[in-house]
């Protein structure tokens, strides 16, 4: 199987001043693997050691132990980071360039041939809707325009893999939609994507797999799809059906009654298929059953409040 | 190499799009023609002051020139300019290659100008100035490379104000010690503020040569110790 992102146990430590020995631990033998064309989202309260992640797998810092590779290759590799899309968290450019021109020096960093340098420039600043601005110094730049900017950036060299810090920061509800268009392209494109963000629904919406991080360690990681479905069984008992609701208040971990007098009753899924098999609930017509998601936003939460 | 040009073409563009460069090199080079308005206070040694000068605030301006870099690659790092350039294939030897090219390339520019203006006030009011002279200014101009390798080291890891002191406290020692040129530029010294390589009648081409190589040297033995430090640290 092939991966964009792989880590063995990936940790990353920051000694304290001189006179003080306590180490800080930002990443603790974190390992993960995110299949190839996939998008993975990074969650984790501040401070989780998102970014020092991220930072990780850019080469930007060493870590203390353990490996790491990017689309199958080890980290550090020169001529991968030509297929590797990066926007780092609050990006700042050199404010006396144009946009145009940083693009330019970033296509050229970027070991683009020359002759197609102006071609793709002008295909990514269309794709940001930043082609009015291209003369603009990107020292007068908004927040929100930076970040375009710096997505424009990420993905001039058409990237294999795309790893965005916190891409959302700074952005309205036309901007973060425009890029939530921009990574599915990128996703058709077959790239795989890697980014962290603090707004979960979105995170929900656009990523196959997810993992949250809390003070250095991993705390989940899966499909999403199989970390929000774990939600149990939710029934809904006729109040005409006595009987098998009382049977069943006794195995539900949360019961209550609706308007209509009806008992909705949550059950796990262990328990439901117990419960399932001796009374045959599925073919009763007083019985409506429904597989219970919960939302990332409820995962992240209870994952998190777990640890604590 | 592209890669090495293009941040060298980014300062460069960076520092002369400042109008203040201009300026002062206006500055320097009017500096330069008023002292021969000191001809009586001088008692008609007022060509020696005049060449004085010259080598001085040539010196001086390169000088200030090489530490802006003492704030341009501490301010990349802070402010997350340098990760989204390193995380393109660009080594952080050739990103500090890079900043070193560009900065000696604007304070070799710089310097010439003042040269240039400096010769032609000399033409003028002495005549046609002397081969020496010529060299001596080359020396002058050689010596940016050693400079910039010391500002490029002391930046590598230390923030703006830190590198920039420590990197002029170096410089004018190193020019006291005679390092700037690889130990061959023995006479130009910025403590008296006078240019004994003007006065020297043998500096040879071979000497020229000699002090472009040292030069060449000594900054390439810095980007190789500042590069080993640069790479091993987190930024």
């Amino acid at each position: 199987m092939k991966y964009a992102v792989r880590t063995e146990d990936l940790r990353k430590s920051y000694k304290g001043a001189i006179f003080k020995r306590n180490e800080v631990v930002a990443l603790d033998t974190l390992n993960i693997e995110v299949p190839s064309g996939s998008v993975f989202g990074f969650l984790g309260p501040n401070g989780a050691g998102k970014t020092t992640t991220i930072r990780c797998l850019m080469d930007l810092i060493h870590p203390s132990s353990g490996r790491a590779w990017v689309l199958d290759t080890p980290v550090g590799d020169l001529n991968i980071k030509e297929e590797i899309g990066f926007l780092p968290d609050s990006p700042t450019f050199g404010g006396h360039l144009s946009a145009l021109e940083f693009l330019g020096l970033s296509a050229k960093l970027l070991r683009l041939p020359r002759h197609e340098i102006n071609a793709r420039v002008d295909e990514v600043l269309n794709i940001v809707e930043m082609k009015d601005y291209k003369k603009a110094k990107l020292g007068g730049f908004s927040r929100g325009m930076t970040q375009r900017i710096g997505i424009a950036q990420a993905i001039l060299n058409r990237p294999r893999l795309l790893v965005l810090d916190e891409p959302l920061v700074g952005l309205d509800p036309h901007g973060r939609k425009d890029l939530i268009d921009i990574v599915n392209k990128q996703k058709e494109r077959g790239s795989s994507i890697f980014f962290c963000s603090h707004i979960l629904s979105d995170v929900e919406k656009i990523c196959d797999y997810v993992g949250i991080l809390k003070e250095g360690k991993l705390l989940a990681f899966g499909k999403t799809g199989d970390l929000t479905a774990d939600a149990g069984v939710i029934l809904t008992v006729d109040s005409s059906d006595q009987e098998t609701a009382q049977k069943l208040i006794m195995e539900a971990k949360e019961s209550k009654k609706n308007a209509h007098g009806d008992w909705v009753l949550t059950l796990d899924q262990q328990v439901w298929e117990k419960v399932n098999s001796e009374l045959n609930l599925e073919n009763k017509d007083t019985v409506k059953v429904e597989k219970g998601h919960k939302s990332l936003e409820n995962f992240f939460f209870k994952t998190v409040q777990k640890e604590v | 190499m592209d890669e090495i040009f293009a941040i060298a073409h980014s300062l460069w563009k960076r520092l002369l799009a400042a109008k203040v460069v201009y300026f002062l090199t206006l500055c320097a080079i009017a500096l330069i023609g008023i002292t021969k308005m000191y001809d009586v206070l001088m008692i008609g040694e007022s060509r020696n002051l005049m060449v004085d000068t010259a080598f001085m605030l040539i010196t001086v301006a390169s000088m200030l020139t090489v530490i802006s870099l003492a704030f341009d690659i501490p301010k990349e790092l802070q402010s997350g300019i340098a990760s989204v350039l390193l995380a393109k294939p660009l080594g952080r030897t050739h990103y500090l290659i890079g900043k070193l090219v560009g900065i000696s390339w604007v304070a070799m520019f710089i310097a010439t100008l003042i040269s240039i203006g400096f010769l032609i006030i000399y033409g003028v009011t002495y005549g046609a100035p002397s081969a020496s002279m010529i060299k001596a200014l080359i020396l002058v101009i050689f010596s940016i490379i050693p400079m910039a390798s010391v500002v490029l080291f002391f930046s590598s890891f230390l923030n703006e104000a830190v590198a920039a002191t420590i990197s002029t406290i170096a410089i004018w020692f190193g020019y006291m010690l005679f390092a700037m040129n690889g130990f061959t530029v023995y006479d130009l010294s910025v403590f008296n503020m006078s240019a004994e390589a003007f006065y020297d009648d043998n500096i040879t081409n071979m000497y020229l040569l000699k002090a472009a190589f040292s030069a060449v040297l000594t900054g390439i033995s810095m980007v190789c110790f500042t590069s080993f430090i640069f790479n091993k640290r987190d930024l």
